[in-house]
């Protein structure tokens, strides 16, 4: 019984103490070595550089984040990729780089930090309309032509027809009398001789 | 003009005027009760299929088109030969195209009303057609489509009622034999109509105008139908001769379905004095051609496709001659070319019924043609699918399996791309052979089904003459 709660003891105190760690925290700043950018990412554990520790670099794409390269710390706790100042950035040349542990527990929360750094190549974004082509949102003017053209053609053939209809109506003789108009619908008068 | 010089109007014969006015005997109303029952069974399907969307077809990711699309091509094929027909023997003068004219270019009208409601009917959201011309783009072949069709649809409606002012004038005036809307309305229909020379002229050049118009018109409405099949890249549409291939069987199908509506009128209406043997006989020699050179483009799509041999194509091919499609396509073949053919050139079948009979397998063999044009190809996709045979329970229960038969048109597990109509879809493919008839009924009580004045035209010039309105 004592045995047992001496064991109770030991994994509560395990718990707690695994509560209680801290997860390590990065952080990532541009610097300049011989003369070139390079991203720096420090590794810390509670405060103190965290050596052997793999750190990946990304830079965020219109798609996705595409892998700058991994490095391992050195004993300041430092990894350092080249800043990819041949990328296009934002309307600044901003570039949203990240830099992340790797080889975490599987379970464990991603330890990964993001920022905005200048140094990119800007991005000029054209104001440029569709052109005109079949897939595109602007019919080609060679479609358009033709199109209207041809149906301009046979509506206008439709429209000569509905006038000539009309002139027809305009045409009409002079009103008939009843007689002509119901033909059948009059009594017929009885017939009368008449002697020569 | 002083009353003694009017006369009275050109008569239009009994048997004619008896198909306006005399109600509806015992064969009508049964007919007219079958159509009816077909409508409203359609028309309750349609409201379903609102209610239900497109779910409540058999079209799916892989037939994005099905039996919708089979009918609109089927009807828009039997609408070019209507007013074609008129057209060409108006423009060439054959005089013995009197009682045909007014039959076929109603044929016209009344398919390509049918056709566009099969057109919102597969679109599933009707609001869509609206959509189609608020946002449509110019480049696509469902635009020019739409665009024809309605190009189509009014030139048709316009060459109809050109051909029938002077008959509506006659109906005019026949007086107080009709009810006082029925006559109201042949009154503002007719336009005045009194056969002047003046009136003569301006008929004869809206006439002539439009009847060359129409036919390339009707030749482009088929053209483009075959283009919306034709601008895809899929094997069996995919074609330089699609378009001549369409309307080559627009033809032979529009000219049957006119064969076969002059038999049912010849009989319903009892005008076998209008619509005689000689005219059956010209039309079927015609349809003979038609035949000819329908099988010859049969054979041309085939051969090119066949002698390369490339994959999707010869696939295609396969399903079609041997595999899950050859009962239809051969039945298509035996019903809607060699059967018509050989009633139509033995001499014992060259006579009206024999004719008649070769047209309505034409016909049928038409609607199966549609059929073999708009599914195989779509149960031959380009992209690759899952050919893993669909099984209803673990593969170790062999009973379940589906069948070997099956497993050609089964792709990937729980995915059939077999194409079988629903009840749905029959049930508006039948309201859509009630309406055509019931239409044309309407029309047919409405007018002389037989153009009364193109036979009389020295009479209404005489009648015009004694009434002093020449100019």
């Amino acid at each position: 019984m004592k045995s047992l709660s001496l064991g109770l003891l030991f994994i509560a105190l395990g718990v707690s103490r695994t509560l209680a760690a801290e997860p390590p925290a990065i952080t990532l700043q541009v610097d300049t070595e011989e003369g070139k950018k390079v991203l720096v990412a420090t590794v810390t554990d509670a405060g103190k550089p965290v050596e052997n520790a793999k750190v990946a670099f990304f830079v965020r794409r219109t798609f996705g984040a595409l892998a700058l390269g991994a490095e391992v710390t050195l004993d300041d706790g430092t990894a350092a990729v080249p800043f990819p100042v041949t990328l296009p950035g934002d309307e600044r040349g901003r570039l949203q780089i990240s830099a992340e542990l790797a080889n975490r527990p599987k379970d464990a929360a991603p330890v990964r930090v993001t920022a905005l750094f200048d140094g990119g190549v800007p991005f000029r974004a054209e104001s440029q309309t569709a052109p005109r082509a079949l897939w595109s949102s602007r019919a080609p003017f060679i479609l358009l032509i033709n199109i209207a053209v041809l149906v301009g053609l046979v509506w206008a053939a439709f429209a000569y027809v509905v006038i000539q209809l009309n002139g027809i109506r305009k045409e009409r003789a002079p009103v008939p009398d009843a007689a002509t108009a119901f033909p059948t619908a009059q009594p017929t008068p009885p017939e009368t001789k008449t002697s020569p | 003009m002083p009353a003694s010089e009017s006369v009275s109007a050109p008569s239009i014969p009994p048997e004619l005027l008896a198909t306006l006015q005399l109600p509806p005997n015992r064969l009508h109303r049964g007919m007219l009760l079958v159509f009816s029952l077909a409508t409203l069974a359609g028309l309750i399907a349609y409201a379903h299929q609102l209610r239900a969307g497109l779910a409540a077809t058999a079209m799916n990711n892989y037939f994005s088109w099905g039996i919708y699309i089979i009918n609109f091509v089927f009807f828009i094929g039997i609408s070019m030969a209507g007013s074609l027909i008129s057209a060409v023997l108006r423009l060439t003068g054959a005089p013995w195209r009197h009682p045909i004219t007014r039959l076929a270019e109603m044929v016209t009208v009344v398919a390509l009303l049918i056709a566009g409601a099969m057109i919102i009917a597969d679109m599933g959201r009707p609001d869509r057609f609206y959509f189609l011309f608020l946002y449509g783009r110019w480049q696509s072949p469902i635009l020019w489509d739409v665009l024809s069709l309605t190009t189509y649809l009014t030139g048709s409606i316009i060459f109809l009622y050109a051909s029938c002012v002077p008959d509506l004038a006659l109906l005019r005036d026949q007086g107080r034999v009709f009810a006082p809307w029925r006559h109201r309305l042949y009154r503002v229909l007719a336009l005045g109509w009194h056969g002047t020379a003046a009136q003569r002229e301006r008929l004869r050049r809206a006439t002539g105008t439009i009847a060359i118009v129409i036919i390339p018109v009707a030749v482009s409405i088929h053209t483009v139908t075959a283009w919306l099949f034709g601008m895809t890249l899929r094997p069996g549409w995919h074609s330089t001769i699609i378009g001549p291939d369409f309307v080559a069987g627009a033809l032979y199908s529009g000219v049957a379905a006119v064969i076969t509506l002059m038999w049912i009128v010849r009989h319903t209406f009892r005008l076998g004095q209008h619509l005689q043997a000689d005219h059956f006989r010209r039309l079927g020699w015609l349809l003979v051609v038609l035949c000819a050179t329908y099988a010859y483009f049969i054979v041309n799509e085939n051969m090119a496709p066949g002698y390369t041999g490339d994959g999707s194509e010869e696939k295609l091919l396969f399903s079609l001659f041997h595999g899950a499609y050859a009962a239809k396509f051969w039945t298509m073949i035996g019903i809607g070319l060699v059967l018509p053919g050989a009633l139509l050139l033995l001499p014992l079948t060259r006579n009206i019924n024999g004719i008649a009979a070769a047209s309505v397998f034409v016909n049928i063999g038409m609607w199966l043609k549609r059929y073999i044009i708009v599914v195989p190809t779509q149960s031959s996709p380009l992209l690759p699918v899952d050919l893993t045979p669909l099984t209803l329970s673990p593969p170790t229960s062999p009973a379940l399996t589906v069948p070997s038969a099956l497993a050609s048109v089964v792709h990937g597990p729980g995915q059939t791309i077999a194409y079988v109509p629903t009840i749905t879809e029959w049930a508006i493919t039948a309201a859509a052979f009630g309406a055509f008839a019931l239409i044309y009924y309407a029309f047919a009580r409405f007018v002389p089904i037989v153009a009364v004045s193109e036979g009389e035209e020295p009479a209404l010039a005489h009648h015009a003459a004694s009434e002093g309105g020449g100019k």
